[in-house]
């Protein structure tokens, strides 16, 4: 897959996992993994970058006696993953998309990721 | 097989030549990380070697760092030059200034040069369109001078350098995609050099 393109998809992904509660690292990854494939190494830099861009706050939090960094959404966030959702539904969104052909399916995967309702494991 | 502590440790050394706020928060993620594995039923050991290779690790974190603020650690030296060092570095600035010049000025000429050779390719098949389409007329004006024959012979040599003027563009279009690649290619390694020479002057 494109390079720009599975990175705007990470980001999005990365959004998605924290969209409903403040997620941390491991937690992200086991939940964006089954749509994306995603590593350690590669988690790291896409935080960053949301972090930068004021997409998500970072907020550390004692965990069994250690501190946890959890991730925080911002309205900034939200809006991006409104904007993912809203371009893939309208027909010219469709249209494009199409363009890479065998890469419909895991696009398709991720949008039902992103747009899906609460939680319910939770 | 590495311990937690032990990965941290050859991490943190790969770093060195990042700013510390950066190496700090890198090295915090990943012993979150290795923690949090932990707590999910893999051994120290296993949680260590799934974070990857070290060096890998390193470079996408240097690779994600603007350059500048590479340059800017370079700054803050954590060997002070010795007395010897200055003076030899101040009594040879007179020779050594000039050549650092010149060969960042010849390094980038052969760059543009590189260029302007791939712009050349661009010219040839763009004159080579020109001419083919310039026998169209030749055809035409051959044709009302009664010497059609000659036209069509013309304008046949004209189709044949139209055709050749699609794959030398298509050639120059790949030669231009090559040398942004190689640009890109060279400056992460610029880049992952200068972080790397600094952990190595510890």
């Amino acid at each position: 897959m494109d390079i720009q393109l599975k990175r705007g998809l990470l980001e999005v992904c990365v959004l998605s996992a924290i969209k409903n509660k403040d997620s941390y690292g491991y937690k992200i990854i086991k939940d964006v993994k089954p749509y994306i494939e995603i590593s350690e190494s590669t988690l790291y830099p896409i935080l960053k970058r949301l972090e930068s861009a004021n997409m998500l706050t970072v907020k550390s939090v004692e965990h069994n006696g250690r501190l946890r960094k959890y991730y925080h959404i911002t309205q900034n966030g939200l809006d991006r993953l409104k904007l993912f959702a809203d371009e893939h539904i309208t027909q010219n969104g469709l249209d494009r998309l199409k363009l890479f052909a065998d890469e419909w399916q895991e696009i398709m995967l991720i949008y039902n990721f992103v747009t899906r309702e609460n939680d319910n494991d939770e | 097989m590495m311990n937690k502590q032990e990965f941290l440790n050859a991490l943190s050394d790969r770093l060195q030549g990042i700013p510390i706020d950066d190496r700090e928060k890198s090295l915090e993620y990943y012993s979150e990380m290795i923690d949090d594995m932990q707590e999910d039923g893999l051994t120290e050991e296993q949680a260590v070697k799934a974070m990857g290779s070290i060096n890998e690790i390193a470079d996408k974190i240097i690779n994600d760092m603007p350059i500048e603020k590479i340059l800017k650690t370079k700054v803050t030296p954590k060997r002070k030059l010795s007395a010897l060092e200055i003076t030899l570095i101040a009594v040879g600035f007179p020779i050594w200034f000039p050549i650092a010049i010149s060969l960042i000025a010849v390094i980038f000429t052969l760059y543009l040069v590189l260029w302007v050779l791939i712009l050349c390719i661009y010219i040839v098949a763009f004159s080579f369109a020109v001419s083919g389409i310039a026998t169209i007329i030749a055809l035409v004006m051959s044709i009302l001078d009664g010497q059609a024959l000659w036209g069509l012979f013309l304008f046949g040599c004209g189709m044949v350098l139209l055709g050749l003027a699609i794959p030398v563009f298509i050639g120059a279009l790949k030669a231009s995609f090559g040398c942004i690649h190689a640009t890109a290619y060279c400056f992460k390694k610029i880049k992952s050099s200068l972080a790397k020479r600094k952990g190595g002057a510890k």
